[in-house]
């Protein structure tokens, strides 16, 4: 089975990144557009780079185990001396999705990306596929949409969320207590 | 299968020890959850006596939210909306990995040793599990070096960045959680509406549905249809899903299928911390895949699925 990023993923990845910090050379520009035009996955990134490149301007936040463990260490003291409210929102806030919080986050050094919650909606390809027969991915790439607590309850993905954890128990089967995390709470606390 | 890591380290007798501490030993801490941009925090408990397993967990901020466990039974509480729901400890966390487990781990990834370190006071081996190929997410695990209880565990994307973090923050080895503060809330439900949603398993084929060639590394672990409960447990328009679960050894994908409504459904992809989501519409179906892997392979998933030929 081929890997599905390659070649063409890396060339598109350099050449968005040479985008982003203005050193593309012309022709690089236009390809770069075209790619990210047709690609969603290269819009997906571009979306990200922007969002969470002020937090990762520095090689530092690429953090490395010492330092996190000297924040955990630094946390933990925290934790026992105050009361630090670590989910910062109300139910009257809604919450600037992930990028205030990442801010938060990363200049504790302890994320060195934040991810984004990204929806990409399909762009009206709502038709059928043949009945039993081989559907390969769209041809029509959907646009990239900053998504909501709204639109996760819109469309029940916490209820999908919700129903992998329970098999899941989150990215690595081995943590303990690890059962809730960020999408059940984030889509719950937006009412 | 060849280990090129120094002969001291044994990778799959390590991910046997770690699978099986945090079913056999007792602690109680603090964890902190990171990713996505969210950071939220729970206290843990963890009672291991006999054959008796007793766990807690409470949810700090947001919306309050408690859960319990006792053997394979499981509640969760809401308390803002006083439900209650009963289901079955999922298989797949309940059993410490047998060490065919490990094995299966080992072929989609491979596990070094990186380092010593201490962490909420404890020291702890870290562990680096790198994936074989594109198809899934690295992980850098630290365990406690006596008991092999995973202290954190960070997702990583594929320039190494942290796409989310699981960590203890102080964390009480032996420390007991007092067994009436898991069997009395789980009794005592006055006031609460009490749901029990059900599920059965069931197979694949016979409901219609083939994999065509499997995704790589992954196989799967359950096939069950089930209610869709809604996160705080309210409306009560569970409706009825396939949900098929495959796993790798590590992470796991979950696919869903039911009956397509272009009243609700639209399709789409979602990006969140390392959770992939993709919804879209196969004829008379609707298909989301969820899992903690990359984009890509959420994809594949999806694309191989296929409705049998009859």
């Amino acid at each position: 089975m081929s890997k599905p990023m390659d070649e063409t993923q890396d060339t598109a990845r350099m050449a968005l990144s040479a985008l982003m910090d203005g050193e593309a050379a012309a022709g690089e520009v236009e390809s770069a557009c075209a790619r990210w035009r047709d690609a969603v996955d290269a819009r997906e990134r571009w979306h990200a780079y922007h969002l969470i490149g002020d937090v990762l301007r520095s090689e530092e936040l690429a953090s490395s185990p010492e330092r996190d463990a000297r924040f955990l260490a630094g946390m933990r003291e925290r934790l026992a001396t105050e009361a630090v409210p670590l989910v910062q929102r109300s139910a009257a806030t809604r919450p600037a999705l992930r990028w205030q919080t990442a801010s938060v986050a990363a200049a504790a050094g302890f994320l060195a990306v934040a991810g984004v919650l990204v929806a990409m909606r399909s762009g009206g390809d709502a038709t059928g596929q043949p009945a039993g027969g081989a559907v390969l991915a769209s041809a029509s790439q959907p646009e990239v949409m900053t998504a909501s607590g709204k639109l996760i309850r819109d469309a029940q993905l916490d209820r999908y969320f919700s129903a992998h954890r329970r098999v899941s128990n989150g990215a690595s089967v081995m943590v303990p207590g690890a059962v809730v995390r960020s999408v059940d709470t984030m889509a719950i606390d937006e009412k | 299968m060849a280990q090129p890591q120094a002969p001291a380290f044994d990778a799959t007798q390590w991910l046997t020890r770690v699978q099986q501490a945090a079913a056999s030993h007792s602690y109680r801490g603090t964890m902190i959850f990171t990713g996505g941009g969210i950071v939220t925090s729970s206290k843990v408990g963890h009672l291991s006596e006999g054959r008796q397993r007793y766990e807690r967990i409470e949810v700090l901020g947001g919306q309050d939210r408690q859960q319990y466990r006792h053997n394979d039974v499981v509640l969760t509480l809401w308390p803002r909306d006083r439900v209650a729901v009963f289901e079955p400890a999922p298989e797949t966390v309940d059993f410490p990995a047998l060490p065919v487990g490990g094995q299966r781990l080992l072929e989609s990834y491979e596990v070094r040793l990186v380092g010593h370190e201490r962490i909420a006071g404890l020291d702890a081996d870290v562990v680096m599990v790198k994936p074989r190929d594109a198809m899934r997410f690295a992980q850098r695990l630290w365990a406690e070096r006596g008991s092999g209880l995973l202290m954190r565990a960070d997702v990583l994307g594929p320039r190494g960045e942290i796409l989310e973090s699981s960590a203890f923050t102080d964390l009480s080895l032996g420390a007991k959680l007092p067994v009436e503060s898991v069997l009395g809330p789980m009794r005592h439900l006055d006031g609460y509406r009490v749901v029990r949603p059900e599920s059965q398993r069931v197979q694949l084929d016979a409901e219609g549905w083939v994999f065509q060639g499997g995704v790589p590394g992954f196989r799967m672990v359950s096939c069950a249809r089930r209610a869709l409960q809604a996160v705080a447990g309210g409306s009560g328009d569970a409706r009825q899903v396939l949900q098929a679960v495959f796993s790798d050894g590590l992470t796991h994908v979950s696919v869903f299928v039911e009956p397509y409504d272009d009243r609700r459904h639209r399709p789409m992809r979602t990006s969140l911390g390392a959770t992939h989501t993709l919804m879209n519409r196969r004829g008379d179906w609707w298909v989301t895949v969820v899992g903690d892997v990359p984009m890509g392979t959420v994809q594949q998933f999806e694309t191989r699925l296929q409705r049998r030929r009859e």
